[in-house]
């Protein structure tokens, strides 16, 4: 008897072990059978439900809508950004069928068709082509040019500055002069002196200025040749005499200081300050003790940063406007692709359809989000006449759409983030004084070449 | 002389019966699950590196045989030099300070002059932090050691040991790693202690009467008697602390806010290998990586083993 349950126990081990090591293709009854499954507790379009793995809220209340409008339903399930791009890798790797959709930033996007996850979507294409802004088009193709992603937003970039201090310190607040004053870095740099006579910093730190780091050409051409122009130098040279001569205010994006900036004056900080530390009420109470205080100009983020913007200016809001920089860029963006192992393409198509290529839900995005801009081009031409109230009545969407046709997709290359990140630290170095510009640059092309040995450092190159 | 016996009809039939009734042949059955667990989850994942070693790949996508391209490119990275001379600066500081406190604790609680009491207490006291998840240890110091408001700065300040407050984290680089060295030694020092603790208690008490009764001062106990009789144990002590020191890996990734900063002087061999496969995607790389610091712990531990070796002989 003893023998007879030490070998159950050990085959009930055995199997366990069996069981937690199988690989999970989501090949649960409901997922097997293509037809519709009623259960016990759903009714008969749950087996047509399909799942969508995204970053955000949105898409919780497109769901909602598609199922107002279509009857269809759709699981949205929100993960947070830091595990998501694993949480893809791993579930799609292992061919799962628990998703019909998935979202991707840009930055993602070639990883998850490199490694086959998005399904062909070139049904969409002509539409897409037609009807979306360009730039997210291309971003939605492969290598190949297979549209593999389509995106319901745009993400283009703008300086966002106070009307009410630009009249002070230039005696105008039109975009378009205002927009000069940020045309080039050395204009960038003489605009933040100005500023600093007058009392106020250019912005909050110079984090701004790398949205602008990619302008007339990639940071890797076609030759595998990292790419420091005289543009990028300027870049170099601005973000250093911004932070020692103090034109910035020395509070790093996402920082309480940042935040607090928006709606009102804050207080000096040096560059020693550890801005994580600080809040917003402390900085407040410091501001009552009567510390010596400024205010932050401008801030230069993609669109969405206009509604952080928005929710943080208090009584700012209304007082700010947008204007092009020395560059236009764009930044993020929600994209949908289709589970290449989903068996629900048609389904989850439909989706992706409904919220990205239907001027109606595109109208209803842009009222409901109140400040997303989305990338349908005839929703948005349509409301070129809006008067966004938070800044000052201007006509966002018209910007933003002209703004769009300025992005260059064939500028940004797989090797950005790295460059972006390691001449980032080079500008750092020299800001704080512990190396010179020709060391900092040197380290520059020391990074990237140790971390992407097929990159060459080409003849031109500043430090030759 | 051997005497055959004729082996009856059946016979191997009822062996095999028998081998599978005989109760200590349940044991094979019994070191399946571990054995199975051990093949899936340390064998395999060892021949999938090598393997992947090997390859060109990004962890998805295509995988394309390239040879030792990758080891020799490991040879030759600046980056992954700089970052396994930073992990032995933090791990030196490290041993030395850990090996060091256990080695003086030991000492005052073996001493049989002093007849310390509580030994058990202070036992599980100084283990404690070695029970304490790296992630809650980081962010403990993090907070304690803050440039502004960390209470470490703020005591000092209190006591006039400084003037103005020292930025430990993201000043100077040798501030830095001193602080993830001392860390490491906090959390450890406790487990050496126990360790050195076992070995002096298996020293027969009666060497130390003798030697207290011929006259000896405590310094000549310690370094005739407790010093060369502790060896092996200090060995093993220093040979863990060595493989697991050279994997050094979430105490500076956390402390740095995973950024290695100040000036990457905390990207430790552990720290570049995890970011060259999961942050530029270079999986095959990486995997070379784990296998020449598997190489270099190998190299090492040899070294540490030869000296023991040559002392003992000695």
């Amino acid at each position: 008897m003893k023998k007879l349950i030490c070998l159950l126990l050990a085959m009930v081990m055995v199997l366990s072990l069996v069981a937690c090591g199988s690989n999970d293709t989501g090949k649960t009854p409901a997922n097997d059978n293509k037809e519709p499954v009623a259960s016990d507790n759903n009714n008969e379009q749950t087996a047509e439900k399909i799942v969508v793995w995204t970053l955000a809220n949105d898409l919780k209340q497109f769901a909602e809508k598609y199922k107002e409008d279509t009857g269809r339903e759709v699981e949205v399930v929100v993960f947070d950004s830091a595990d998501y791009a694993t949480k893809i890798m791993q579930t799609l790797g292992a061919q799962s069928k628990d998703l019909d959709i998935f979202v991707g930033e840009p930055q993602m996007l070639p990883n998850f068709f490199e490694a086959g996850f998005a399904a062909d979507l070139s049904k969409l294409e002509s539409d897409v082509a037609e009807k979306l802004v360009g730039y997210t088009y291309q971003a939605g193709q492969d290598v190949d040019g297979t549209l593999r992603a389509v995106s319901y937003q745009a993400c283009p970039g703008s300086v966002i500055y106070r009307r009410d201090l630009a009249i002070e310190v230039f005696g105008t607040d039109d975009p378009a002069a205002i927009g000069e004053k940020f045309a080039t870095f050395n204009a960038i740099a003489e605009t933040a002196a100005e500023l600093d006579a007058a009392g106020y910093k250019i912005f909050g730190d110079t984090g701004a200025l790398r949205w602008f780091s990619t302008n007339s050409n990639p940071w890797v051409n076609e030759n595998n040749e990292i790419i420091v122009d005289q543009d990028r130098l300027d870049y170099f040279d601005a973000a250093v005499e911004l932070y020692q001569k103090n034109y910035v205010a020395h509070a790093s994006e996402w920082s309480a200081p940042w935040y607090s900036s928006m709606a009102g004056p804050l207080p000096v900080l040096t560059p020693d300050t550890n801005v994580w530390d600080l809040t917003g009420d402390g900085l407040a109470e410091d501001i009552a003790n009567g510390a010596e205080t400024t205010q932050v100009f401008s801030y230069v983020m993609p669109s969405w940063g206009a509604l952080i913007i928005r929710d943080n200016a208090a009584d700012n809001k209304g007082k700010f406007g947008i204007c092009s920089g020395a560059s236009s860029f764009f930044g993020g963006g929600t994209f949908l692709a289709v589970n290449e192992f989903s068996d629900k393409k048609d389904a989850a198509i439909d989706f992706i359809e409904y919220c990205t290529l239907n001027n109606d839900t595109a109208q209803w995005w842009l009222e409901t989000s109140n400040g997303d801009v989305v990338s349908n081009k005839e929703v948005l031409a349509a409301n070129a006449d809006y008067q966004n109230e938070s800044f000052g009545n201007q006509n966002t969407y018209g910007f933003y759409l002209e703004e769009m046709e300025n992005i260059d997709y064939s500028l940004i290359t797989g090797y950005d983030d790295a460059c972006k990140e390691a001449f980032g630290a080079a500008i750092v170095s020299v800001q704080k004084g512990e190396t010179t510009k020709e060391e900092a640059l040197k380290e520059f092309y020391t990074v990237v070449t140790t971390q992407f040995p097929e990159l060459v450092i080409p003849a031109d190159a500043p430090i030759n | 002389m051997a005497i055959k016996t004729r082996r009856p009809a059946g016979e191997k039939l009822k062996s095999r019966n028998s081998n599978l009734k005989n109760v200590n042949n349940y044991g094979y059955l019994f070191c399946l699950p571990f054995v199975i667990a051990f093949v899936v989850f340390n064998i395999y994942p060892v021949f999938r590196t090598f393997q992947m070693s090997l390859m060109n790949y990004k962890g998805f996508g295509k995988e394309t045989f390239i040879g030792f391209q990758n080891y020799i490119r490991a040879f030759k990275d600046v980056l992954f030099r700089e970052s396994f001379v930073n992990t032995l600066k933090m791990w030196g500081l490290n041993i030395v300070l850990q090996l060091g406190l256990a080695l003086l604790l030991t000492i005052i609680f073996n001493d049989i002059k002093y007849r310390m009491r509580g030994l058990s207490i202070f036992r599980a006291i100084f283990y404690l932090p070695n029970l304490i998840a790296c992630t809650s240890v980081a962010f403990l110091f993090k907070t304690l050691l803050d440039w502004k408001y960390g209470s470490f700065n703020q005591v000092l300040m209190d006591l006039g040991i400084i003037s103005e407050q020292i930025n430990w984290l993201k000043g100077e680089a040798g501030t830095a790693q001193a602080v993830v060295g001392v860390v490491g030694a906090w959390m450890w020092f406790g487990n050496s202690f126990i360790m050195l603790m076992a070995g002096v208690q298996g020293i027969n008490a009666s060497y130390f009467e003798a030697a207290y009764i011929d006259g000896a001062n405590r310094w000549q106990v310690f370094s005739k008697i407790t010093m060369p009789l502790l060896r092996p144990i200090m060995l093993y002590v220093a040979v863990t602390s060595l493989i697991g020191g050279l994997q050094l890996f979430d105490i500076p990734y956390l402390i740095s806010g995973t950024t290695g900063d100040p000036g990457r002087s905390l990207v430790t061999a552990v720290f570049y290998l995890y970011n060259t496969a999961f942050k530029n995607n270079q999986m095959g790389y990486a995997a070379a990586l784990a296998f020449v610091l598997f190489l270099i712990i190998s190299v090492f531990c040899g070294i540490a083993f030869k000296l023991m070796n040559r002392k003992e002989d000695d």
